[in-house]
């Protein structure tokens, strides 16, 4: 996922949202809120560590579990119909000392000042936390055994910028979509009757393997025993609430609430509400109990439709009342929050919790599954005007002209939701990797575009190691070493100039990419056994099948299918650069080796320097629609593919379908961090500046419009990847009228017949333009569009530019 | 406009042509009964007469020939253009007919199997339409077989696919001109039939053939046999009804291996009707697996004869839809300054503009000066130009200086060498116009066909696209084959014969209207309107779709008098769809610059929304559907 800058919740406005008063009195409040750090998970998690030493670590972790839904500060707000949170204030973010501590200290005082995500720390909070709880946790996390573990040369190519995989070993696993259906229609109570079960087969037995996993089945219980007391709490709390109360409505909602939370989770849900608030506590309770993000809600709009027209039908449940629960889930999934350390964040900044809920789609049988709920999601997106969620609309050759339509609507809101996902790549792609059909026809995203099957998929279906392919391109000219650094992990096949044929220069960059692939593996093998021995988690892995049935974790191979994928980054870049190499220095000897090489090392500098660059720029750029090179750019991701295959994960031979990686391209903001290591670049890319996000073009090299970059994306080997991140920028005066709208549908249908993974689009604000016209370099893609006529914004003196924003201001 | 293929049947006896248009109308045929038996240079010199003739008889100007398609029976290679073998011609063997034919007429040609044109004919434009998987069997003199499956001609792996003729239906049979015994030729076709005839007028049978034939015993032929049995005579029918048998074998064969939904059946002997084809009929049915019974269509054909002349011409129009032959109208050349992929603005769904360069208005407030003149000419982007001074040398007319920092051009020195383009690494001096074929330009538009969704599509604009009528027409109607929607965006200031041959390609045309007054409108635009009002008026009786579009132009029409003027005008048109108008901008400013042309309107400042809006009231009022464009 990638949330531009316009995006990020600074920037999201008060005020505009015509949702009903209590609704925007709670969203106003929230977006008031400075996100702050909470120290009680830190301190209620280290005493259950202490408690439980002697547990097996399992089960010492469901204790832990347990031990903070007992004991964590719980409320309910005035007007709230969900209820649940996830520290002791809304955006407040937890701590999770296991999972890694030495970062805190020395970054606690720049918390609330750096460049970004920033959180407000008490003096209160910082004194337990460093006097208190810190010290026990020195050498206890698992970044510690995971650093001891890695070998020094992987760890290297992480210093040097290649590969990036710290985020795994910080802040632990999510990207996972638990078994939300199965609580609603079993409750948590089916859980434990199913973990009973196991247990049974595994008393009196005497292997090994079997009596090991008598912890698992034993924590399973324990931790869905205390999610359902957790709910407990809240009815109680609703329950003392009512009877303090004069407000008669508030007071039969608080009753409500009581009766809600008395049910759900541990018991079947029988409504709407309480489906919502089921899957609410289901999704809470995994972000408590372990510290990665991108957990998803799954296919909202699917499960809790049986629960939406029994109650229409009964007359319970008005359009009015579905989106104020709706929209109150919305303000609960907003106010989840996790702190990173800053070397992580900057890899992905905006706050982001990539807490996904997917939409329409096909029905496991394969018949169009858009549904009133898909539409009335879409409805509270345009209302809340959030964030997050992260909303993904699933869409195919059946799916509703209307509900693309609507789709489109709700993308002018500006916030690049939904993301639209083609069912018409994806579903096939899942087949390929050994998903069934019925399976792969249910997926669901997770965290930004990758695609999983709800409830049966392991972690991190993409998020592992980051692969910088721009920075492996640079160490294969310089005979593999680092310029910057002078490192040199892997001899290269020699310098530019060595290079006899732009082929020799491509054999150079695959052998790179071949050592550095290999690089990332181990990187993910290191974190994900530290993980497994470290950081099981109970809860999780009692909702993703068949973890009971095999009495197995997750990271001990328990999930149906477990492929996953790192992440790589700068495929536009990489193919430009090689580009401009074959043509300059190859095809039509316009400039020498020597050349290219001081001029790099110049960073383009002074006229001789620019020239150069000029040049560089001449040569076809990635994504528009020229062959040369957009197949250049598939050939590196056929052959990272290539290069990967033989690879296996930790849970190889445990028990999943896979255990085996598939490509990625939802790089996120890393973009901008993996730039910084890269001096200058063939492409006519200055040093330290981002790299191309996703599949995208760099910015400034799409000449040709949205249709262009589709067909050039669309030559990628799109099947055999988890993930494809593609941004597109509109005007929004291109979606000012009804006519613009059904021009955003046919845009989609297109990108649906070139069998595109996923695409978003930025609607630009006159902000936006405002912005561009002080940092031109930054905006150099921004195309404004009027009859007959239209130019780079960037291009336009500022009269003209001015002219455009207030017709800008006129179309929205 | 190159719109007809010739045909070409060469067959044993006879070679038949014809001129024909795209749905297989004849224009002109002609038939040759003169090369009989003849070496290929003969052949060849014949078919050259014949198309001449066909093109003289018809007065049919030779560039409106795509090409011409023959078909040939024997093994033909057609993707080298040789016949193999031929068992009806002597000294066939590898002559490469294709080339030699293509180097004497000067069009592109393409050869194929005899029966292999008639099967395509039949699918095309016969009793094979609609059909998937079709069968086309000839029974004439001799007897052969073309093969269409899932609507593709079946060759096989050395081209001879479908000689169903040389099967052996019986080992023990009468030998064969090929040498082996019992073929089905041996039993089913005009040969065969000609052969027994004659064995029984050998021998003492009581047979009306002897009378038929005359005295000469040897000159029997099947239609002899037809002649006789049609009287009744049993040794006539019994012939008959044994070719029959044999031919429906042959049908069964064909059925159980390749279970076609049609069969169509021609050649001569399928003329004689039932006497023949109940027996056929009947043995087709007793030799398949019942299952099979009735599941394929037996159908005569439809073109008979033409099927081979129909088919070999179709060959060229199938050769061109895949490219293989690039007919003559997608090399028309035009001068294109940019081609704009996802347009949203110039017609319904998303459209690539083209932009064709030329206009013979000079309308004062133009947004795309560069569009003007229809040659080539050089522009300088000021924005672009890092001061590296390269093409100062470079320009020999010396016309480009750098004075007080910036790069100075002086356009009046210019003599349009463009050399300095070619020193120019950032582009800061560009070619504004580009020589393109109007096969390029459909190609460039086709990338985006996933994304017209049935309702966008082309817009040529420019400039004034009608300028280039040649190239216009050309582009349009690929792309009505191509089946995109189109349209035009027009001045209308050219005369009305440049316009009406493009309007059967159109099926939008958006008119720009400017002024109503003949005065007013030459003192701004260079031109009176009187032309333009007519052509208007005309498009408007057309059956093509019709937007006028009015620029606001203060100072010029942005006034209550001139567009309550233009306003009763287009209320006195049909077919008008919509109104758009377009406020006043200045979004051209930078161009201006670029090819060192004032601005008229440099310090009018762009039209507000709320006024734009206020003009187009003026239409509304008419009670016309008014667009507002930025």
């Amino acid at each position: 996922m990638s949330i531009l800058e316009v995006n990020i919740p600074e920037k999201v406005q008060k005020n505009m949202t015509d949702a009903s008063p209590t609704i925007t009195r709670l969203r106003d409040a929230l977006l008031d809120i400075k996100p702050s750090v909470c120290v009680e998970r830190a301190r209620l998690v280290t005493e259950a560590y202490q408690k439980y030493e002697n547990a097996p670590i399992v089960m010492r972790r469901a204790r832990a579990l347990a031990h903070t839904l007992e004991n964590m500060t719980i409320y309910i707000q005035p007007g709230e119909t969900i209820v649940g949170n996830q520290a002791s204030k809304p955006r407040a973010a937890p701590i999770f000392p296991e999972y890694s501590a030495d970062w805190i200290a020395p970054e606690i005082d720049e918390f609330a000042h750096r460049p970004a995500d920033q959180f407000v720390v008490d003096p209160q909070v910082k004194r337990e936390l460093l006097e208190d709880i810190l010290p026990y946790w020195r050498n206890k996390t698992l970044y510690d055994r995971a650093r001891l573990a890695m070998p020094q040369d992987v760890w290297t190519a992480q210093d040097i910028g290649v590969i990036s995989g710290r985020g795994n070993i910080t802040s632990g696993d999510g990207h996972i979509i638990a078994d939300i259906p199965r609580v609603l229609n079993q409750g948590l109570e089916g859980v434990i009757a199913s973990a009973r079960e196991e247990l049974k087969v595994v008393q009196g037995t005497t292997d090994m393997d079997t009596l090991r996993s008598t912890a698992f089945l034993e924590a399973v219980i324990v931790v869905c025993e205390a999610a359902s007391h957790f709910a407990a709490r809240y009815a109680e709390l609703a329950e003392k609430l009512a009877a303090e109360t004069q407000d008669l409505e508030w007071k039969a909602e608080l009753l409500n609430i009581k009766e809600v939370c008395t049910q759900v989770p541990g018991k079947p849900a029988r409504t709407f509400q309480e489906s919502v608030q089921s899957a609410w506590f289901v999704h809470l309770i995994t972000q408590i109990e372990s510290n990665g993000h991108s957990f998803s809600m799954g296919r909202v709009d699917q499960y809790t439709y049986p629960f939406y027209t029994a109650d229409v039908a009964t007359g319970r449940l008005t359009h009015e009342r579905t989106l104020e629960l709706l929209q109150q889930l919305w303000l609960k999934l907003f106010s989840v929050i996790k702190i990173r350390p800053w070397s992580h964040s900057r890899f992905g900044i905006g706050y982001p919790t990539y807490q996904n809920v997917t939409v329409g789609g096909q029905t496991a049988e394969g018949k169009d599954a858009t549904n009133e709920l898909s539409y009335i999601i879409l409805e509270t997106i345009q209302k809340t005007r959030l964030t997050q969620p992260n909303v993904s609309a699933r869409y195919h050759s059946g799916t509703p002209d209307n509900f693309l339509l609507e789709c489109a609507r709700t993308i002018k809101v500006g916030f690049g939701m939904p993301a639209m996902k083609n069912d018409e790549i994806i579903i096939s792609a899942l087949q390929e990797k050994g998903v069934s059909s019925e399976d792969a026809y249910n997926y669901a995203i997770v965290g930004c575009v990758e695609a999983a099957v709800p409830g049966k998929w392991g972690y991190r279906n993409t998020g592992m190691s980051f692969l910088n392919l721009l920075k492996v391109l640079e160490l294969a000219y310089n005979d593999g070493r680092d310029p910057v650094s002078g490192v040199q992990l892997h001899p290269g096949k020699g310098s530019l100039a060595d290079f006899k044929s732009y082929d020799d220069l491509y054999a150079a960059f695959r052998d790179q990419m071949a050592y550095y692939t290999r690089a990332g593996v181990i990187f993910d093998a290191v974190g994900d056994l530290a993980l497994e021995e470290m950081a099981p988690d109970a809860f999780c892995s009692a909702l993703v099948d068949d973890c009971i049935k095999r009495r197995k974790t997750i990271k001990e191979g328990g999930a149906v299918y477990d492929v996953v994928s790192g992440l790589q980054s700068g495929v536009a870049n990489v193919a430009n650069a090689l580009m401009a190499l074959k043509r300059t220095l190859f095809d039509e000897h316009t400039l020498t080796a020597e050349k290219i090489q001081t001029t790099l090392a110049g960073n383009f500098d002074g006229i001789q320097g620019e020239k150069v660059r000029q040049i560089f720029l001449s040569a076809p750029k990635y994504g528009n629609d020229i062959d040369e090179v957009d197949l250049i750019a598939k050939q590196v991701l056929d052959d990272y593919l290539e290069i990967v295959k033989p690879y296996r994960t930790t849970r190889y031979g445990r028990g999943p379908v896979g255990c085996n990686y598939a490509g990625s391209t939802s790089n996120i903001s890393s973009n901008v961090p993996l730039g910084q290591p890269v001096c200058a670049t063939p492409d006519g890319r200055r040093a330290g500046e981002a790299i191309a996000e996703g599949v995208s073009n760099f910015h400034g090299t799409d000449s040709r419009g949205p249709t262009a970059v589709m067909r050039s994306v669309t030559k990628l080997p799109t099947i055999k990847m988890l993930a494809q991140l593609l941004n597109i920028r509109l005007s929004p005066s291109s979606l000012s009228t009804e006519a613009g709208l059904w021009r955003l549908v046919h845009l989609l249908r297109g990108f649906q017949t070139l069998k595109g993974w996923h695409v978003q689009f930025n609607v630009v604000d006159s902000k936006t333009l405002l912005a561009a016209q002080l940092n031109p370099e930054e905006y150099k893609d921004l195309v404004v569009r009027v009859a007959g006529y239209s130019a780079l914004f960037v291009s336009l003196d500022k009269a003209t530019q001015d002219d455009i924003i207030q017709r800008t201001e006129y179309d929205l | 406009m190159q719109d007809l293929v010739i045909g070409i049947d060469v067959g044993g006896t006879k070679i038949a042509a014809g001129l024909i248009d795209r749905n297989a109308r004849f224009i002109a045929r002609d038939i040759s009964h003169s090369h009989c038996c003849c070496p290929p240079d003969q052949v060849v010199d014949e078919a050259v007469k014949m198309v001449q003739r066909l093109l003289s008889s018809s007065a049919v100007d030779r560039s409106r020939i795509l090409g011409v398609g023959v078909g040939i029976s024997g093994h033909i290679d057609g993707d080298r253009g040789i016949v193999m073998t031929n068992s009806n011609l002597p000294d066939w063997d590898y002559y490469p007919l294709r080339d030699t034919l293509k180097a004497r007429l000067g069009f592109p040609v393409m050869i194929d199997n005899d029966a292999n044109c008639a099967a395509w004919g039949e699918y095309r434009h016969g009793a094979g339409r609609g059909s998937q998987n079709m069968c086309y069997v000839t029974f004439s003199t001799g007897c052969g077989m073309g093969i269409v499956i899932n609507g593709s001609l079946y060759r096989g792996a050395c081209g001879t696919a479908g000689e169903i003729g040389h099967t052996v239906v019986n080992p023990d049979g009468p030998i064969c001109s090929c040498g082996k015994r019992g073929c089905l030729m041996s039993y089913a076709c005009g040969m065969a039939l000609d052969q027994m005839a004659r064995d029984c007028l050998k021998t003492s049978e009581d047979t009306l053939l002897r009378s038929v034939c005359g005295d000469s015993p040897d000159k029997v032929t099947a239609e002899h046999v037809a002649d006789a049995a049609r009287q009744g005579d049993p040794v006539a029918l019994r012939l008959l009804e044994q070719a029959g048998r044999y031919f429906g074998i042959g049908l069964s064969t064909i059925v159980q291996v390749l279970n076609p939904d049609t069969i169509v059946i021609g050649g001569g002997l399928v003329h004689i009707g039932p006497l023949l084809l109940d027996s056929c009929h009947k043995a087709l049915n007793e030799n398949i697996h019942h299952v099979l019974i009735d599941s394929a269509r037996i159908v005569q054909s439809e073109l008979w004869n033409d099927a081979g002349v129909i088919g070999a011409g179709a060959l060229i129009w199938e050769a061109i839809q895949e490219g293989a032959v690039k007919p003559q109208i997608e090399l028309t050349k035009g001068m294109v300054f940019d081609i704009q992929r996802y347009s949203l603005h110039d017609g319904p769904g998303l459209r690539t503009n083209v932009f064709l360069k030329g206009c013979n208005l000079s309308c004062q407030w133009c947004s795309n000066p560069e569009s003007r003149s229809i040659l080539p000419e050089l522009a300088f982007f000021d924005k672009n130009c890092f001061l590296c001074g390269d093409c100062i040398p470079v320009c020999a007319a010396g016309g480009i200086q750098m004075k007080g920092g910036r790069l100075n051009w002086d356009r009046s020195k210019c003599n349009q060498c463009f050399d300095c383009v070619g020193t120019c690494t950032s582009h800061a001096f560009s070619i504004i116009g580009k020589s393109m074929t109007a096969g390029e330009v459909v190609a460039e538009v086709l990338r985006d066909s996933a994304f017209y969704g049935g309702q966008g599509g082309l817009t040529l604009t420019g400039g004034e696209p009608a300028l280039q009528p040649e190239f216009a027409e050309a582009v349009l109607s690929l792309a009505k084959v191509e089946g995109l929607h189109t349209a035009i965006e027009t001045c209308g200031a050219v005369p009305w014969k440049n316009l009406v041959r493009l309007l059967p390609y159109l099926d939008l045309a958006l008119f720009d209207l400017k002024h109503i007054d003949a005065e007013t409108h030459r003192r701004f635009t260079g031109k009176d309107n009187k032309g333009i009002l007519e052509n208007l008026t005309r498009v408007a009786q057309s059956d093509v779709d019709l937007i006028v579009r009015v620029p606001l132009i203060p100072g010029f029409n942005a006034d209550d008098t001139s567009l309550e003027a233009m306003a009763v005008f287009v209320k006195t048109l049909k077919r008008v769809k919509e109104v758009h108008v377009l406020g006043f901008h200045t979004l051209g400013k930078a161009k201006y610059n670029a090819i060192g042309v004032s601005y008229a309107f440099e310090n009018q400042p762009p039209m507000q929304m709320d006024e734009t809006e206020k003009w187009a009231d003026v239409f509304r009022r008419e009670g016309f559907n008014v667009v507002v464009s930025g």
